[in-house]
């Protein structure tokens, strides 16, 4: 895979999805993060959508960060291995990414309150009806069955970051639960969650 | 003899264009999230069964409970379902060739979906959905304004964002110009006039035959 370089700020945010696929991997990247030596105003007008996570490949910026991770994740046959279950590894992502992460947004960023409030309630509310939809889609000891994909690093990702923000938990879901607890255990995560490079925030 | 293998390998090479499998899409009666689906059919000139969710005869929660997160478009190949939008747009799409040549043309075909999709539709929509002062009406639309600036620099082939050819972000565009934006967004000339390239991609897609035939054809719904 060509030599790829990651620019975000340093914190999880958008970008740890794509950085957890590396970790996983346990493969190299140039990963840079927006601070004293490279200020993100300073980087923005280089970006095809005035946005960060960018992924840099052969001097070329590419943008927005489930495009990315999608990318990342079928370099390292992660997409499933028929066009049928990159189908399905792609509608579980989407059935968080699309359906639950913009909710966050305002849970986090919300001008108001209100608004902060109001918008976690409706993340809840979805949540709880992806999660029951989500457990069935497991066929195995992952989403697809034997093999790791992207859906499976993202309901690991999904339950460290947000779950914890709502106040839920996965113990009602044994076969996401089962997920979770064996890419915790993975040496190559492991690694990465304890090392410098994972962000504190 | 020498004609038929020349023929097969150029077919071979061009691949396949109409599918064998068969298709069922699930939705309601209107363009929707369902729209870019049916272009991307139409523009394949390929078969499906256009299924429309109706009181009587089909009712939507008779069938919500067999879909796979209780929402449509879901799209039954071969007699299993698959939900999510855009990505029963892009598994048709690598099927049709119409998700360009490399991983990498894939990559940049699918951030500038997702430009469209998730950065443009979500406040655009809320023009149109929720109750906005005439400050926060004009916040969207300078912020609109400027991914239509951006999108504009992508446009790298002569009517398509791909130099190696059309790829469903164009039909995406399409379908977020013509149904949506156009019909969400109140402005008074032609948007597109100080975008030539962008009206060169609606151009390619609108003036396609199947998609032209499509449109005129295609039932008159409310949204």
């Amino acid at each position: 895979m060509a030599d790829c370089k990651l620019y975000y700020f340093d914190t999880k945010g958008r970008a740890e999805l794509i950085r957890l696929i590396y970790a996983f991997k346990g493969a190299k990247f140039e990963d840079v993060r927006f601070g004293e030596k490279l200020k993100f105003e300073d980087f923005k007008p280089k970006t095809p959508f005035g946005s960060v996570p960018v992924l840099e490949v052969n001097g070329v910026f590419y943008a927005q960060s489930m495009a990315i991770a999608r990318y990342v994740a079928r370099e390292f046959g992660l997409m499933g291995s028929s066009s049928l279950q990159t189908l399905k590894v792609d509608m579980i992502v989407d059935a968080i990414a699309v359906d639950v992460f913009p909710l966050l947004k305002d849970v986090i960023w919300g001008a108001t309150d209100e608004i902060k409030a109001a918008a976690k309630t409706k993340v809840i509310e979805t949540t709880k009806k992806t999660l029951p939809a989500l457990e069935k889609q497991v066929s195995g000891d992952y989403f697809l069955g034997s093999e790791v994909s992207l859906a499976d690093i993202l309901i690991f990702t999904f339950n460290n970051e947000a779950l914890p923000m709502m106040g839920i938990n996965l113990d009602e879901y044994p076969k996401l639960s089962k997920i979770v607890k064996s890419l915790n255990e993975n040496a190559n995560i492991k690694k990465y969650l304890a090392s410098t490079s994972s962000p504190q925030k | 003899m020498l004609i038929l293998l020349v023929i097969c390998s150029l077919g071979i090479n061009v691949g396949l264009s109409k599918d064998p499998v068969s298709y069922r899409l699930h939705y309601f009666n209107g363009r929707g999230k369902g729209e870019l689906i049916r272009y991307i059919f139409k523009w394949n000139n390929q078969k499906f069964d256009d299924v429309r969710f109706d009181t009587e005869t089909n009712p939507w929660p008779i069938f919500k409970p067999k879909t796979p997160f209780g929402q449509a478009p879901v799209l039954e190949i071969d007699g299993e379902l698959y939900a999510q939008s855009l990505s029963i747009a892009r598994f048709l799409a690598t099927r049709f060739r119409l998700n360009g040549k490399t991983d990498l043309e894939a990559l940049t075909t699918d951030s500038i979906v997702d430009c469209i999709y998730l950065d443009m539709f979500v406040p655009l929509r809320k023009l149109k959905t929720e109750t906005l002062d005439e400050n926060e009406k004009e916040e969207i639309k300078e912020k609109l304004v400027i991914f239509f600036d951006k999108l504009e620099l992508q446009v790298k082939g002569e009517g398509h964002f791909l130099a190696s050819g059309v790829t469903w972000a164009d039909i995406a565009f399409y379908n977020f110009y013509v149904d949506m934006f156009l019909k969400m967004y109140e402005t008074k000339e032609p948007f597109l006039a100080n975008y030539p390239a962008l009206q060169s991609v609606v151009k390619t897609i609108g003036e396609n035959p199947y998609i032209k035939q499509w449109v005129e054809e295609r039932p008159e719904t409310v949204f």
